[in-house]
């Protein structure tokens, strides 16, 4: 092992760090994540409505799709999207070849986030909406699915801090997100360092405000019934406040 | 056409509900053995019974939440959860058997209220959803109904944040505000404290004194007795005996009947 003098640059570092490049690069990260979950949450909400049905055809046709989807590494569809489908005469460009392909890929993971969510809603609210008069596909709609959704945010939100890192396989298709564009920048500068610390801490951070978007929704969303029970909890102490001071 | 053939015709308008022969399986257990039972419009009826007796099983086969094995239900004049427009009947499709439902109005032990919604919105979602009223008519229509059941000051409350006998009230009121013709009760203090139960009851028999046809699966035996035009008592998936209250409570003509009342008459229920 040779042991060099040390070549880390602070001023490639800050020359970088906050350059449009790279804010460009973590902008399309974000947007490549919300368009990734956000098709895949509508896809894969139709589908767990399929998995969780009384007929065993589409249970059966659920558990192959979302079998062989998780069975593919993202990587791997990734290509396939990109490179494997034209032999079949569909060409696509290079985002939609990655929206297709984080949507297909998400779509089986939210599919199985919101089924787990769905079997967590006790029966007896689908037999409640049924003897209101609702038929199956309305009662889903209107009563299962919104607290499906509820009880499958913490899952939800773990998934999308782990597309936020799994996007950076995008680039290997060329799409220019984040990775792809710190990438590009050491191979011309041969800072391969300090940019990558610098895609990291960008990473990092984006993980971490993710954190705290998730906690705002989880406790805006995520139990409605237990959040808003604090408040009752709240507002005798206020009453007792007011007779002690009249 | 002789007169009592005119009653009998008048008699058969009149019929609510109508099971013939009916039978459900689970398993080897029969929840239902050939039950038959006739009740007629504005009638109260009561269904007593020991656990495990098929009152629920009865309830839920009226609208469809069960299926039936053999015989058939009349609601109405219409048959349930069977289609007879082709010569082979076959089971109807969601979309006809949820439109069957809407008349009927259901209210469960467990209460199940819509976990995100408030109150008012549980009152409030069948008319949205199903019957498609306008939001501003819908809410008001629950409003009143929530203050019919003395519970005008929890409309924006969720369900945690009611006690049992508020959440079933609530359960009512959304069962009501579908205007039903008939209403199945399953059991509907049987979740409760006893000191709500009282709170319950009272809305059900103002519902009772409405006129509306109800069937109540029940274990309080002294409500039964005051609510009720008839009590049927049920035992192993068999109605055992018929009458009115007066007469099966004081003079029950059945051994089983008798054994059953006197064993709950008896662990400290009063009549």
């Amino acid at each position: 092992m040779m042991v060099g003098a040390i070549i880390w640059s602070w001023q490639i570092f800050g020359q970088y760090l906050f350059s449009s490049e790279i804010l460009h690069g973590a902008w399309v990260t974000i947007w490549l994540t919300a368009s990734g979950i956000g098709l895949g949450t509508c896809i894969g909400a139709v589908l767990s409505v399929f998995g969780t049905s009384e007929k065993r055809l589409s249970r059966v046709l659920y558990q192959t799709y979302t079998g062989i989807v998780r069975g593919i590494p993202l990587l791997v569809t990734l290509v396939l999207v990109y490179d494997g489908l034209p032999e079949m005469g569909l060409t696509f460009g290079v985002v939609q070849s990655t929206l297709i392909a984080l949507a297909i890929n998400e779509s089986a993971y939210m599919a199985e986030i919101i089924r787990g969510g769905i079997l967590s809603v006790p029966h007896g609210q689908m037999e409640a909406a049924k003897a209101l008069g609702m038929h199956r596909t309305k009662a889903m709609r209107v009563i299962i699915l919104p607290q499906a959704i509820r009880a499958a945010i913490p899952a939800a939100g773990n998934e999308v801090n782990g597309l936020l890192k799994s996007t950076s396989l995008v680039s290997v298709i060329s799409m220019t997100e984040l990775f792809r564009v710190t990438q590009d920048i050491f191979a011309v500068n041969f800072h391969p360092l300090e940019l990558l610390t610098i895609a990291s801490l960008y990473y990092i951070t984006m993980g971490t405000a993710w954190r705290g978007i998730q906690s705002l929704l989880e406790r805006r969303f995520g139990a409605p019934t237990a959040s808003k029970s604090r408040m009752k909890i709240r507002r005798p102490t206020a009453q007792l406040v007011v007779t002690e001071s009249s | 056409m002789s007169a009592s053939l005119l009653d009998q015709a008048r008699d058969k308008s009149r019929v609510a509900v109508e099971l013939r022969s009916v039978s459900r399986h689970f398993g080897d257990v029969a929840a239902l053995e050939r039950v038959d039972l006739e009740v007629l419009e504005s009638q109260v009826i009561a269904l007593i019974g020991p656990s495990g007796s098929g009152k629920s099983t009865l309830l839920r086969c009226i609208n469809n939440l069960e299926r039936v094995d053999e015989g058939s239900i009349h609601v109405f004049g219409e048959r349930v959860g069977i289609s007879e427009d082709s010569d082979r009947p076959r089971p109807l499709r969601d979309r006809a058997a949820a439109a069957q439902r809407i008349e009927i109005g259901m209210v469960f032990q467990n209460f199940n209220l819509f976990g995100h919604m408030t109150a008012l919105e549980n009152v409030m979602s069948g008319l949205v959803h199903v019957r498609h009223t306008g939001k501003d008519a819908a809410r008001a229509r629950a409003v009143e109904l929530l203050e019919r059941v003395g519970l005008g000051s929890k409309q924006r409350s969720y369900t945690l944040q009611l006690s049992g006998g508020q959440q079933q009230r609530v359960a009512i009121a959304r069962a009501l505000a579908m205007s039903p013709r008939l209403m199945l009760f399953d059991e509907p203090t049987s979740a409760l404290d006893p000191e709500t139960i009282v709170e319950v009851l009272d809305v059900i028999r103002t519902i009772a004194d409405g006129g509306m046809t109800l069937l109540i699966a029940t274990h309080e035996m002294g409500f039964a007795r005051g609510v009720s035009d008839e009590v049927v008592f049920m035992d192993a998936g068999r109605i055992v005996e018929r009458g009115l209250p007066q007469e099966l409570f004081l003079r029950p003509k059945t051994e089983r009947c008798q054994e059953f009342l006197s064993r709950v008459l008896h662990s400290g229920r009063e009549l």
